[in-house]
């Protein structure tokens, strides 16, 4: 009897602590599975094999911002780090301020949308002196020490823009207007119009239109958007043609026919893509947009930096093509679109 | 022998078992916050790693300050204080920097933190050509060195600001995840401690209960009514030993002085409290109480001047059943003093030992006051609202005995009143389980072993 009762005492107890070790267990589980694991800490990452720098005068530009993405995908296939410089900083540095942290901080190589100035040319002579290669990209510092320009043939793009001009010869003259940004220097424009009239004069289309241009004024902020809604307002007569030489006076363009009721009114050659200029196009709101292949640049930088860095040269000019994109190959970028954003 | 029992039982007292329970969910509770707690120590040593760089960041940038207010003084005075000061904090942002660099982060952190310390050498460097310049006394050379290192030391503190807000940005997102973790952990918790309370709870039950099983309870109260029952007794008799000793001195004396009756009278009152110390235990037998009624009607009838008939009809063959002490003798004084003391009419009492079937039946009638139908009810039930203790009674009250013979049989009908109504007589009847046939029966005390013969006897 008292056996009995000892082994009944005995199972209790095991029962007891198989019970209190179980439901330990699971509370332990619980809450090491969705507590205490989704603190995310911060471990420390995988070495990278070199540090470039990628400086450009706004790092919310689409087309700079697309050609870094680019080379940024690029430099982590060689395990290369590529920082946008002052793009995490409180304070809007100017381009060549930039320019000067990222020679400063010692990087491995820099690329960098130039331009013509002479303290440009400084900047990049002195990272060049303290053996940092320079790339420049999109616009280019001809004057300075930089090793390779990736960009595209600002004549070449004038070609493309005088072709789609030509599409619409009539026995009627036709005004053509070239929206230009007051900052000529080093950004291609004059080489572009220059593109645009040659290749008309060439494919004997020069009698049907008159080439203008209009300097749209840069020197308040968002004064481009106010420049160009006054134009749509005003009350002289719209050319027939405008030519958008930058994004975001194509971007505003689109916007004021929209605002103004002028779609169809008139044709609209714009320049790079992005939404809205995309879904203009497929809405018939303007005519095309001439693009460049910003994935192709951004690999090319990376490229030449590479070449720089294992042979000691490299070709001083990487060209990328120039596309256009017009109402028959639209529905594939935007679908091209969605997918990466599905993808992200 | 006992003490060799008791040293067998002492291994799994009730003591120990609690002491074990107690000390085994105690160990439960603590092992699940041992274990939660060292998670949170996990994410807090996490937390506190990022709050480390940040702390270093302080550091330098307090250095940095020093560096470029000495710089900025030396410039201003050439003083021999400031100089010193300059290399003092230069050689402490050196080594804060050598500190940072070895600190452990992320590559998006890292690459910054390369930034930061590229960046301050560089700094440095300028800051030592501004001051060598000074020194020399190349004013437009110190002019010109100066203003980068302005332009340095602006870009570094923006990269330390930029750097310090995204941490705390990223810290934030962690802390929010933390705040929620530990309300998780509170659920977490509430729940382990409810359920091993839970358990524990069940186990404990399951374990007194095999510790106090219903035979042992029965004894326990059986025993504390017994002792009520006896400490009233003995209160009511104030000291039997006395009593008794001294009335048999009087019966001694009586019959010397040839005075009979007083003499029968003294015997029958020493037997009545010699009952009492007779009984070493609770347990007695029918014809012992039977007797005790005998002397205990005697005594009244002295007192009353005879006027209480009392006769009785018992079946001997039931005499010596074993029963509780003093259950038949607090029937009589009820009857006595609710039923006939005060009724004009004969005063008649009479006691009934009988078998039927499976019981035996012990009736005390008499033909005195009666009772109505809710008056049986409220006694029985125990609302009857009387004195237990009267004036003149022993004090072993109705309830007392139904209690007792409840816990001594087991069973719960053992006391029946019946009464045709008010005037017209009261019956109580004990119900006792019969002997079994083939048990032999003792011969009771005080009852004449007549065996199965019915006896009528007038007091």
């Amino acid at each position: 009897m008292k056996e009995h009762k000892v082994r009944r005492i005995g199972f209790l107890i095991a029962f007891f602590i198989i019970i209190a070790a179980a439901v330990t267990l699971v509370a332990a589980y619980l809450y090491a599975g969705t507590a205490a694991g989704s603190v995310t800490e911060r471990s420390a990452g995988e070495d990278y094999r070199r540090h470039y720098a990628f400086v450009c005068r706004d790092g919310q530009d689409h087309l700079y911002r697309a050609i870094y993405d680019a080379a940024r995908e690029e430099a982590a296939l060689n395990n290369d780090h590529l920082e946008l410089i002052g793009d995490n900083l409180t304070t809007a540095y100017t381009k060549e301020e930039r320019m000067e942290i990222a020679v400063d901080a010692g990087v491995d190589g820099i690329i960098v949308e130039a331009d013509e100035s002479t303290q440009m040319q400084e900047l990049i002579d002195r990272a060049d002196a303290e053996g940092i290669p320079v790339i420049t990209v999109g616009r280019d510092n001809t004057a300075s020490a930089r090793r390779s320009f990736v960009g595209f043939g600002y004549y070449d793009l004038g070609q493309s823009f005088g072709r789609l001009i030509l599409r619409n010869a009539s026995d009627d003259p036709k005004d053509v207007l070239i929206l230009m940004s007051a900052d000529s220097e080093g950004s291609g424009q004059n080489i572009i119009f220059q593109g645009i009239r040659e290749t008309l004069e060439r494919l004997d289309g020069s009698q049907y239109f008159n080439l203008t241009t209009m300097t749209v004024p840069e020197n308040t902020a968002f004064g481009a958007e106010e420049a160009i809604s006054s134009m749509f307002r005003g009350s002289d007569g719209m050319p027939q043609i405008i030519v958008c030489l930058n994004e975001v006076y194509t971007t505003c363009v689109c916007q004021a026919l929209v605002d103004y009721n002028r779609v169809g009114e008139t044709i609209v050659y714009g320049f790079y893509e992005n939404d809205t200029i995309l879904s203009s196009i497929e809405k018939s709101i303007i005519t095309a947009t001439v693009t460049v292949n910003t994935e192709q640049m951004g690999r090319f930088c990376m490229e030449a930096l590479e070449e720089y860095m294992s042979s000691g040269y490299v070709n001083e000019f990487f060209p990328a093509d120039i596309e256009v994109i017009s109402g028959e190959n639209v529905g594939e970028r935007l679908d091209a679109g969605t997918e990466e954003d599905a993808g992200a | 022998m006992r003490s060799a029992e008791k040293k067998t039982r002492k291994p799994v007292s009730v003591q120990s078992r609690l002491v074990l329970l107690v000390t085994l969910s105690s160990l439960a509770i603590i092992a699940v916050n041992i274990l939660l707690f060292i998670n949170i120590n996990r994410s807090m040593e996490g937390l506190n790693r990022a709050y480390a760089t940040n702390l270093l960041i302080g550091e330098l940038s307090g250095s940095l300050k020093e560096v470029e207010s000495s710089m900025t003084d030396y410039l201003n005075t050439k003083s021999t204080e400031a100089i010193e000061r300059y290399f003092d904090a230069e050689q402490e942002y050196r080594d804060r920097l050598a500190a940072l660099s070895e600190a452990e982060s992320d590559r998006e952190s890292r690459v910054v933190l390369t930034d930061i310390v590229n960046l301050s050498e560089s700094w440095l460097e300028v800051t030592s050509e501004t001051i060598r310049a000074k020194r020399g006394r190349v004013v437009d050379r110190y002019n010109t060195t100066y203003e980068r290192a302005e332009r340095l030391y602006g870009y570094i503190n923006d990269y330390i600001y930029s750097f310090n807000s995204e941490q705390f940005a990223y810290n934030s997102g962690n802390y929010v995840i933390l705040s929620g973790s530990f309300r998780r952990l509170e659920y977490v918790t509430m729940f382990v401690m409810a359920a091993v309370a839970f358990v524990d709870v069940l186990v404990t039950l399951i374990l007194t209960k095999n510790i106090l099983d219903p035979v042992r309870q029965r004894e326990i109260m059986m025993e504390t009514h017994l002792k009520d029952a006896e400490l009233k007794y003995l209160q009511a008799q104030v000291n039997p030993h006395f009593l008794f000793n001294t009335l048999n001195a009087g019966a001694q004396l009586a019959m010397l002085e040839r005075a009979d009756k007083t003499s029968v009278f003294i015997q029958n009152m020493a037997a009545f409290f010699r009952y009492k110390l007779k009984r070493g235990d609770s347990e007695t037998t029918l014809a012992d109480e039977i007797g005790l009624v005998d002397n205990y009607v005697y005594i009244l009838n002295v007192r009353f001047s005879g006027e209480i008939l009392f006769d009785k009809q018992i079946d001997e063959s039931c005499t010596g059943i074993p029963v509780p002490g003093m259950i038949l003798q607090p029937i009589v004084e009820n009857a006595v003093n609710y039923g006939i003391r005060n009724v004009d009419h004969e005063k008649r009492i009479r006691l009934e030992v009988v078998r039927e079937e499976d019981t035996v039946r012990v009736r005390v009638r008499d033909n005195g006051a009666g009772m109505s139908a809710e008056r049986i009810e409220e006694v029985l039930t125990g609302n009857a609202g009387i004195n237990p203790v009267m004036k003149d009674s022993n004090g072993v009250g109705l309830m007392n005995v139904m209690a007792r013979m409840r816990l001594y049989y087991g069973v719960e009908d053992v006391l029946h009143i019946t009464s045709p109504g008010e005037g017209q007589g009261t019956m109580v009847e004990l119900i006792l389980p019969a002997p079994r046939e083939e048990e032999p029966e003792p011969a009771g005390d005080g009852a004449d072993a007549d065996g199965g013969k019915e006896k009528n006897a007038h007091v």
